[in-house]
């Protein structure tokens, strides 16, 4: 077989310059740490890359809901706490009021306790966030769920029903909050807990023993605890939910992030001894370019 | 035979002769030897009985040529190819500043705004994260259409550069009818050379074929058969359109009424790097711009109905949140249509007051719904999510360009053992050159003794005879 000297150089030229334009990708990834420079690349990698961002751009934000609605409902859980704590008192200051052997001052410091519980409950009513909004207000959260009526002492609900939820994963959402007429009240009386507490200090400061109505007024106590109780077990549960979401999520987000950085990031010892190969073959193409071209018969004549 | 002194004296001048042109070819050889497109010479010598004649013919396979003129226009056209969609790519290469990015920009804000929705600060990066989705699908389209731009000017290019080749090659056709099988001559090895080169390059701008007539011209014939040379003829090509709707035509014929024209060759233009334009142009662009506007329209109409749907904070019914033309493409004329936050319709009903409830998040819930509905259509494939929509886009952009420099590199291949195996044949090897020089050399020296050797003979007898 004859060679053609031009094919000969062809052949040289070639072989440098691939081997040049392979090394200087294998520099633009050390440099940049990225395995893939261009998406053509390593397309299929590429493509899974794609759909790894957009999950952890999602579970980003279901994340962020966890950490926000987990703080909010806790909050709600504790108003819970605080006023089954409230309401229980209240009870049993009413049953030791009714007990008949009371004197007027007895009643006096009772109704006093009375008056500071239902304060402390219309003011867990009218909690607020860290936000500002009131918290039990359904989505009328830029004002007070829980007002006084005009011409007497009893209270109203003006928030709503409205339940707000939010996502937690693609498949899930969750409720964040209580409305007060829930927590707080019955079918009958939104504002339950509120009204059963403003009936009994009502009565307690009344000088006249009315026995029919304090028991009017436990009962009303009653029916609110059991508001509140489920209530109470309701965010308990979501809570619940929320932690066992966060944990299931947070793994799931560092598993495709080292997916993604399997599939893209770079293997620095891999590259590092890929580098020196390639060097090495560089080299060696261009020794034996200079090589073989210095080889004529010219030199002989 | 009978010798004679004058033959004697013939044989050897037209040895010298001989050795002359073999030294001329060798020289000839060994300064042409890195000459793209210079075929090898060599001396054929024809004897016709006492005489002798040699013309210099150039060491040339017809077959190999032709097949490294086909490798040329293949590994030419998906050279470019790769060179188009290599641009293309970039639009969805940078994670941090893709159209998927910002889309999920969009409902991370619309997810915020679902936890607050009476905060304007919620609202304003609503129609912040909004407004850039517009601006990354805008961008991408524009730049799409700037690509195609510069392929279309590419191709004018393409176009006058053929034109100068089929004037070039009708040239040097002429040239060489009136030198060819003249008896006793020289082929016109440098003009057949020369033509070589000038449709090897012509096969690097479009599929070029060519045929050889019995006098020795080229027929050219470009793309699925336009004939481009015929003998010392040469048509030209003419483009027009624009780079949405590029029209390739032949020149009319001369004698054709003004204004008559020529028929359109548009779609038998394949091969060559102006296959690869016209690729570009007619396929390339209009797939991934027509995924693009189907991103753009469906994003928008999606939206938009869970917009108006809704109320604003002063309770009136919800506006648009994107608008898009209706005479230009969705992609590149999306645009936000709100610019105020309070007229963002986060809420899904009015209360008692007339104005929504400050938070109520019911419409931004419902918005929120989209990020995983199938609701973006896009011609030929079911329906997908906003994001289904930018990975098929991302993976289609990355496998057209995977695919184009896949082949790229297996026709260089191709091309380079072509390359090889016609240089194998009709190119110069020095060591060759040098020993048949060498050789020259030594039968120059040794006819040039003949001389005084003659020279002896006759002094003899002539003395001989006195």
């Amino acid at each position: 077989m004859r060679i053609a000297t031009g094919y000969t150089q062809m052949t040289n030229t070639r072989q440098i310059v691939d081997s040049q334009a392979r090394l200087a990708l294998t520099q633009q990834q050390i440099s940049s740490g990225q395995r893939i420079i261009k998406p053509s690349d390593d397309a299929s990698s590429f493509n899974k890359t794609v759909s790894i961002d957009h999950m952890v751009n999602m579970f980003d934000n279901y994340l962020k809901n966890i950490d926000q609605m987990t703080p909010n409902l806790a909050l709600q859980e504790s108003s819970f706490s605080s006023a089954t704590d409230a309401m229980n008192r209240a009870r049993e200051l009413m049953l030791e009021a009714s007990n008949g052997s009371m004197n007027a001052g007895d009643r006096k410091k009772i109704a006093a306790e009375m008056a500071q519980i239902r304060d402390q409950m219309i003011a867990i009513g009218n909690t607020r966030n860290a936000d500002g909004t009131y918290l039990f207000a359904g989505s009328r959260i830029d004002q007070p769920p829980f007002v006084k009526n005009a011409g007497n002492n009893s209270f109203s609900y003006q928030g709503n029903s409205f339940i707000r939820a939010l996502d937690v994963n693609p498949n899930r959402r969750v409720e964040t909050n209580t409305p007060g007429n829930m927590a707080f009240g019955t079918a009958d009386d939104p504002a339950r807990a509120i009204n059963a507490l403003v009936a009994a200090v009502d009565n307690l400061e009344n000088p006249v023993d009315d026995k029919k109505a304090m028991l009017d007024a436990i009962g009303m106590m009653d029916t609110a605890l059991d508001s509140i109780s489920v209530a109470t077990t309701r965010i308990g549960a979501l809570l619940n939910t929320l932690e066992a979401e966060k944990s299931v999520q947070t793994q799931f987000v560092t598993d495709i992030k080292a997916e993604r950085s399997a599939l893209a990031d770079l293997d620095y010892p891999t590259a590092i001894s890929e580098l020196n190969l390639r060097q090495t073959v560089l080299q060696a193409a261009m020794q034996s370019a200079v090589k073989t071209q210095g080889l004529s018969l010219f030199n002989y004549l | 035979m009978t010798g004679s002194a004058s033959a004697l004296l013939n044989s050897t001048m037209l040895g010298m002769q001989l050795v002359q042109r073999g030294l001329s070819m060798t020289s000839s050889n060994i300064t042409s030897a890195t000459v793209e497109g210079y075929s090898r010479q060599k001396v054929e010598v024809f004897l016709d009985g006492d005489s002798r004649d040699a013309v210099l013919r150039r060491s040339y396979d017809e077959f190999l040529s032709r097949e490294v003129g086909e490798l040329t226009s293949s590994a030419s056209e998906s050279s470019r190819h790769k060179t188009l969609t290599d641009q293309l790519q970039a639009l969805v290469a940078d994670p941090a500043t893709s159209i998927g990015k910002s889309v999920d920009s969009f409902f991370a804000a619309s997810n915020d705004l679902a936890s607050q929705p009476h905060s304007i600060a919620s609202r304003t990066a609503f129609l912040q994260e909004a407004d850039n989705v517009a601006a990354r699908i805008r961008t991408a389209a524009d730049r799409m259409d700037f690509y195609a731009e510069q392929g279309f000017e590419s191709l004018k290019d393409n176009v006058s550069k053929i034109n100068e080749l089929a004037k070039s090659i009708a040239d040097i056709n002429i040239k060489i009818r009136s030198n060819e099988n003249t008896p006793g001559m020289d082929p016109p090895n440098m003009a057949l050379d020369e033509r070589e080169r000038l449709v090897k390059e012509l096969s690097g701008l479009v599929g070029t074929k060519s045929l050889t007539s019995k006098d020795g011209t080229f027929s050219v014939i470009i793309g699925k058969g336009q004939t481009l040379v015929q003998g010392p003829f040469a048509n030209q090509l003419e483009i027009s359109g624009d780079h949405q709707a590029p029209v390739i035509r032949v020149t009319p014929p001369a004698r054709s009424a003004p204004g008559t024209l020529g028929p359109d060759i548009t779609a038998t233009m394949t091969g060559g790097a102006m296959g690869a334009n016209l690729k570009f142009l007619q396929n390339d662009i209009p797939e991934n711009l027509d995924v693009l506007d189907g991103l753009a329209s469906g994003l928008s109409s999606g939206v938009n109905n869970v917009m108006t749907s809704g109320y604003d904070l002063q309770g009136a019914r919800g506006k648009p949140l994107f608008e898009i033309s209706v005479t230009s493409h969705p992609a590149s004329s999306i645009k936000l249509a709100l610019k105020d936050p309070a007229q963002v319709a986060a809420a899904a009903s009015t209360d008692t007051d007339g104005k929504p409830a400050a938070g109520d998040n019911g419409a931004i819930a419902s918005l929120l719904d989209l990020q995983d509905s199938r609701f973006i259509k896009i011609s030929g494939n079911p329906d997908m999510t906003p994001a289904e929509a930018y990975s098929y886009m991302a993976s289609r952009l990355a496998n057209a360009a995977s695919i184009a420099s896949i082949d790229s590199a297996s026709r260089d291949q191709l091309l380079a053992d072509a390359t090889g195996r016609l240089m194998q044949s009709s190119g110069v090897n020095l060591d060759e050159e040098a020993a048949n020089l060498m050789l020259y050399q030594q039968t120059y020296k040794a006819v040039a003794q003949l001389i005084p050797a003659m020279n002896a003979i006759f002094d003899t007898l002539l003395q001989a005879v006195r």
